[in-house]
């Protein structure tokens, strides 16, 4: 140990520390100042950037001793308790924070660049950016806070978009809640949280895919400094294994079994007899602190009998195959066909055009850069159980720990989600570490916070994607679509996750046919087992395969009869006049202008003018290709009776509590879980608008089991708004109902004459005294001296929301890439959304999220794909030097535009946004590279389109490469 | 992985820094910050003393004089970038040019090129190379002098002898032939993939004599020797780039998980098309 003192935000801080003490440990462990956080722990996230002597470092990168002597300024250094920095001012005005984990980081990188540039444009911007990563917003917006917060340093005036709430606040651009602390660096994420008394722990994971557990030492690891316990499977016999919720009804499945009888089961807390997959834990040390209990797990020794592994869906279920689990012969976890198979041959079979294509959607990793973590507390004397954990869905914690996992009270078990990263969906499952430190808290009787690495959440953190897809589509040769069939394999993996056949059956089952009305059409999969990590949706969920499979399908078909892409879309796409419209796979899509969406967004792209700027191209040597990617995605999750017809073991209805004060002041729970969405903001917009009270009078909350609400079915597949928001409309408009009912008492009035206009009571036939506001309403029902006849106390309701029928967003994206015909690499030049979400709470909101989605299928068209050891099953992509995700300076202005359907299908009229618009914009990148690539006679090339891939496409036919030269 | 436990030394002299090294059971912290992420991999410290050259002025100076300038070990990118004396060395500007994110060039110096020679150093060591540059190696009684293509022999970074180290680069800035880094990047991959330092004295359009470096694809950067004898006494009008060339150097491309060798021959051929052949 060596005394070590830094100089942090002018303080010094003085510390013990071992010389291995990483800087970013030090700045969060020692000095607590945890706006400072850990991402990738390779340097390559940039969440942890601090200055150092003014410049720009990750302090994951530095050894704290090595900082002594310089002044270190962190995210908390830069502003005072009176005000902001420009930057973090500007990173709030310009909707540049979501869930704001990579906020401080990004921030401190910008400081550095504005002291060397105080005018940098754009590119300036992007490329500094190049080692600051974004895994949600996008980056448009924090290209345009740098740009704004510079002009404000400069002394210039500076316009932002946020507007008043006023008395409409729906529609606007109203600043979002909850920002300052995550632009301050004082908000507290899971990793940031600690607790009295409290103990680490580390897990220890399988180095094999699959192979039999022969023996595990723990004598050397349980004697090392610190270690308080070491436990194994042999610890946790009464700890059942996680349960599934979703068991499709119509066909057969084949899954793990679970005590309970009543669900079925996946892995357990540890694997006893057998590992199927690298994440498959083994051990759990719980120490006195991190680097104790990590360093304890290097000492446990394993002795393993590798087993041949099967990670290919294909390959697993062919005959000889490894098989995973007794309960699923051939690694099928599930057949079925969505559709009418016969009929969608036949219709094949008797067509004039019949294109075919193999398509890998490949397996992706969410990758957040806030990793998964618990922090786990049980109070003896109560018999209380506490968990904080990073979850999307904190009250099926509640309900499938207590009564599936652990068998405790379900009233004993409270579940807290802290300030959270992103989650791109991963975060919305139930992983067997979650109830594993809960367990080790209670038997410990000590507070116990994991918090995962990079690596490890490569291991253990559910993945996506990864299908094959065997199309076919046909038609006449004037471009009529006749029928569409997909013959799939999804792999999922070792496990079933919660949600498992979610995704693979439904979710791309029900939405194959696009935007458009395709007579016949059918969807055969089978869910498969593999020794890969179990898969969960992510991002654009089921919708994003759905959707690559048409827009490519549809472009192939285009080109196979020599037609325009855009007319043959345009020609087969569902009318505006055909809503409701039942696409012949399940969904009644809802409203929308398909039509317009197209037209708009290649009139914005100037697809008159392609054979132009492909000649322009082509004098620079590169190939310019436009690709077309329309869609139409499900969102707003339920109805309850359609998903439990799907299979889910869940109620999916909104409820949200409102409660008004004897103050005035109107508190929210809502049954959404934000995790970067703004429901603070856009719920309480909604609430002011239907109050008509200011917006500051209302607080929405959240993520806290313990909050007066029955139930919250939680935030994922863009639900949030269209139902839980319309719960939160619903139950202001049930206290207003009783407000007006306790008016039309208190003026003695008939209710027909009592108005509620601007937050008051209004007796209209005397307005000037037969007026109270909403607040003396709420004061008078608390007395409750003079109440009705049978009505209750207080101003207060609960309300749920069970839509008939769900959400169709839709829209088209354009993409134009240029191919370099040398070198073969891909650059984005241009690309258009048009996209209708129905009616929008606050644009600037909905763009933040749009360009989230946009960057996610950009990295995935072109870069993203986890790849495993084929010999072992590891996982070889686990950090961000061997996973590239998107960065900024690969994207260009993102050009977004909206049209307005308005839903029917909740009071509303909102769709989905959250993830929604991530389908279209893979195969429209894809589709883009392909055009490009036309005179090649290329005609599919799967993602990620890597250079690599196009490279051997071009010169597939050349035995030597010659390289061009412009014509 | 975790980090190993090691101890930790700062001498503020280079006599302290040879007094506190142990033969090979010690190990040099050069300001550079790949070495955490190495130490992160598994890589351990020898003898568990890591000692840091941080509190030696000396070694994070650069000097010039005579038509050269010295640069210290522990000198950052971004020092590099900044200084006047070094702006003529378009291949070294070029290299430092394509390293955009802000903490590479704060936290990388000239020692972390040579010592440990990560994918971003790469370009930075090939610029050095195509340059010419001289490395000042100490040792506890000693000083010498070796070439930057000796220090790099044998496809690793292996010039050193024991109790030695580098305290310095050499460069000459005065009547140096005119040079460049260029390199291609994708977007699987974080660092370039492939990149090609220059120097080419000419006489009209006719080569005298070149030097050209490979980065980035190569464990660290070669010279291609072949090809630049067959460019000597060519014309610049006369070249063409025949995809032969490089199949002959015996050079062993490192290909990774995203990326076959083949393509990475074919983007050799487009480098030396983009340095050679004028457009």
């Amino acid at each position: 140990m060596k005394k070590v003192e830094l100089h942090i935000n002018g303080k010094i801080h003085l510390a013990e520390t071992e010389p291995r003490q990483l800087l970013v440990d030090f700045i969060r462990d020692q000095a607590q100042l945890t706006g400072t956080k850990e991402g990738c722990s390779s340097g390559n996230c940039g969440v942890c950037t601090v200055l150092i002597n003014g410049k720009a470092t990750k302090s994951c990168q530095v050894l704290a001793i090595e900082a002594e002597g310089k002044s270190i300024t962190t995210i908390e250094g830069l502003s005072t308790s009176e005000s902001l920095h420009p930057l973090q001012k500007a990173f709030w005005e310009n909707y540049a924070v979501q869930n704001g984990f990579s906020t401080p980081g990004t921030i401190m990188t910008a400081v550095e660049l504005l002291s060397q540039n105080p005018d940098p444009t754009d590119e300036d911007i992007k490329l500094w950016l190049n080692g600051n990563l974004s895994r949600e917003t996008g980056y448009q917006q924090v290209v345009e806070a740098i740009k704004s917060a510079a002009s404000s340093i400069r002394g210039e005036s500076t316009t932002f978009p946020t507007e008043e709430a006023g008395a409409s606040p729906v529609g606007k651009s109203i600043k979002t809640r909850k920002t300052e602390e995550l632009v301050r660096g004082s908000a507290r994420f899971i990793a940031d949280m600690s607790l009295p008394g409290m103990l680490h722990a580390a897990i220890l994971q399988s180095p094999h895919g699959h192979a039999n557990i022969l023996g595990i030492d723990t004598s050397v690891a349980e004697a090392m400094p610190g270690v308080v316990r070491v436990f194994t499977a042999k610890d946790t016999q009464q700890v059942m294994p996680m349960p599934v919720i979703w068991i499709p009804p119509f066909t057969e499945s084949h899954f793990p079994p679970h005590p309970s009888g009543i669900v079925p089961g996946s892995h357990s807390v540890f694997a006893s007899d057998k590992v199927r997959f690298v994440g498959d834990q083994l051990a759990a040390v719980v120490a006195e602190t991190r680097q104790q209990a990590y360093d304890a797990l290097e000492k446990i020794k394993v002795r393993y009998e590798a087993l041949p592994i099967v990670l290919d869906a294909e390959e697993a279920i062919a005959d000889g195959a490894p098989q995973l689990h007794d309960a699923a012969p051939n690694n099928i976890m599930i057949h079925t066909v969505f559709g009418d198979q016969e009929a969608t041959q036949k219709a094949i079979d008797e067509s004039e055009v019949v294109v075919e294509q193999r398509i890998y959607n490949q397996r992706l990793m969410h990758n957040t850069l806030e990793v998964r973590g618990v922090l786990a507390q049980h109070d003896p004397a109560t018999n209380q159980h506490t968990l904080w954990t990073n979850t999307q869905i904190p009250y099926p914690h509640r309900l499938l720990i207590s009564g599936y996992v652990l068998g405790i009270p379900y009233n004993k078990l409270r579940v807290i989600v802290p300030y959270m990263g992103e989650s791109n969906g991963c975060k919305g499952n139930l992983y067997p570490d979650t109830p594993l430190v809960l367990w080790m808290a209670r038997k410990l009787g000590r507070p116990i916070k994991w918090v995962d690495t990079r690596a490890g959440f490569a291991r253990n953190t559910a993945q996506s994607r990864d299908q094959i897809q065997y199309v076919k589509i046909a038609g006449t040769r004037d471009g009529k679509i006749n029928a569409l069939s997909c013959r799939a394999l999804s792999n999922v993996g070792a496990y079933p996750v919660i949600n498992a056949p979610g995704q693979p059956l439904a979710l791309i089952g029900r939405s194959i046919t696009g935007a458009y009305a395709i007579p016949q059409a059918s969807y055969d999969i089978k869910v498969v087992y593999t020794n890969k990590v179990p898969t969960a949706p992510m991002r654009g969920s089921g919708r994003a395969e759905a959707i690559f499979l048409i827009e490519r399908a549809i472009e192939r078909f285009a080109r196979e009869i020599g037609m325009d892409p855009a007319e043959v879309r345009r020609l087969n796409m569902v009318k505006k006049d055909q809503f409701p419209y039942e696409n012949g796979l399940g969904w009644t899509y809802d409203s929308g202008d398909y039509e317009n969406t197209l037209n708009t967004a290649l009139e914005k792209a100037g697809y008159a003018n392609l054979n132009q700027m492909k000649e322009e191209a082509r004098s620079r040597n590169k190939l310019l290709g436009l690709g077309i990617g329309s869609y139409v995605a499900v969102a707003g999750v339920g109805n309850s009776a359609k998903m439990g017809g799907e299979g889910l073991m869940s109620g999916t209805w909104g409820s949200a509590y409102i409660h008004v004060a004897p103050s005035g002041e109107v508190a929210i729970t809502t049954g959404a879980q934000p995790h970067g969405q703004s429901q603070d903001t856009t719920f309480a917009q909604i609430a002011a608008q239907e109050l008509q009270i200011p917006m500051d009078y209302i607080t929405i909350q959240h993520s806290d089991t313990d909050l007066p609400l029955y139930y919250g079915q939680a935030s994922y597949g863009s639900r949030s708004l269209s139902v839980e928001g319309a719960t939160v409309q619903k139950a202001c408009q049930m206290v207003i109902k009783k407000a007006r009912e306790m008016a039309a008492h208190l003026f003695k009035m008939p209710l027909d004459l009592v108005e509620y206009r601007d937050g008051k009571l209004i007796g209209t036939p005397a307005p000037d005294q037969a007026v109270m506001t909403l607040q003396q309403i709420a004061l008078m029902l608390w007395f409750a001296w003079d109440v009705p006849e049978g009505m209750a106390p207080g101003l207060e309701a609960t309300a749920y929301f069970d839509p008939q029928n769900f959400n169709f967003p839709s829209g088209t994206h354009v993409a134009i890439v240029e191919v370099d015909r040398d070198s073969c690499a891909v650059e984005l030049v241009r690309y258009i959304a048009v996209d209708d979400f129905g009616v929008v709470i606050n644009p600037e909101v909905v763009k933040s999220q749009t360009h989230g989605n946009i960057l996610l299928g950009i990295s995935q068209a072109l870069a993203e794909e986890t790849r495993y050891s084929p010999e072992t099953g590891q996982v070889l992509t686990d950090d961000f030097d061997t996973y590239p995700i998107a960065h900024a300076s690969w994207i260009p202005e993102l050009e977004l535009h909206r049209t307005v359907s308005p839903s029917p299908s909740n009071p509303l009229g909102a769709k989905g946004a959250g993830d929604v618009s991530n389908p279209p914009v893979a195969p429209a990148v894809v589709n883009a590279v392909c055009d490009a690539l036309s005179e090649f006679g290329v005609e599919h090339i799967d993602m990620p389109v890597t250079p690599e891939k196009i490279w051997k496409v071009m010169y597939a036919n050349q035995e030597k490469p010659q390289l061009t030269t412009p014509s | 992985m975790t980090i190993q436990a090691f101890d930790y030394i700062a001498p503020d002299s280079l006599e302290g820094i040879f007094e506190n090294m142990q033969g090979a059971t010690s190990q040099l912290l050069v300001g550079d910050q790949s070495y955490v992420s190495l130490l992160k991999r598994g890589y351990s410290v020898p003898g568990g003393l890591l000692i840091s050259l941080k509190n030696v002025p000396e070694l994070a100076q650069i000097e010039s004089g005579g038509g050269y300038v010295s640069l210290g070990v522990t000198t950052t990118f971004a020092d590099l970038k900044k200084h006047e004396s070094l702006s003529a060395l378009t291949a070294l500007q070029g290299a430092l040019a394509t390293i955009k994110d802000p903490h590479l060039l704060n936290n990388s110096t000239i020692g972390g090129a040579l010592y440990h020679c990560q994918a971003h150093h790469s370009p930075i060591a090939g610029a050095l190379m195509a340059l010419k540059a001289e490395i000042n190696v100490r040792g506890p009684r000693t000083s010498r002098t070796v070439t930057i293509e000796e220090f790099f022999q044998n496809g690793k970074a292996s010039g050193l002898l024991s109790g030695e180290i580098i305290r310095s680069v050499r460069l000459a800035v005065a009547g140096i032939p005119a040079s460049s880094y260029q390199d291609i990047s994708v977007h699987n991959r974080v660092s370039p993939l492939c990149g090609l330092a220059t120097s080419i004295t000419r006489k009209g359009k006719v080569i005298e004599s070149v030097r050209l470096v490979l980065t980035g694809c190569v464990d660290v950067p070669v010279r291609l020797a072949k090809t630049e004898s067959q460019l000597v006494e060519r014309s610049l009008d006369t070249i063409q780039i025949d995809y032969n060339i490089i199949d002959s150097e015996p050079i062993s491309l490192a290909g990774d998980l995203h990326t076959q060798t083949s393509y990475l021959n074919h983007l050799i051929n487009v480098l030396l098309k983009k340095t050679l052949v004028p457009s």
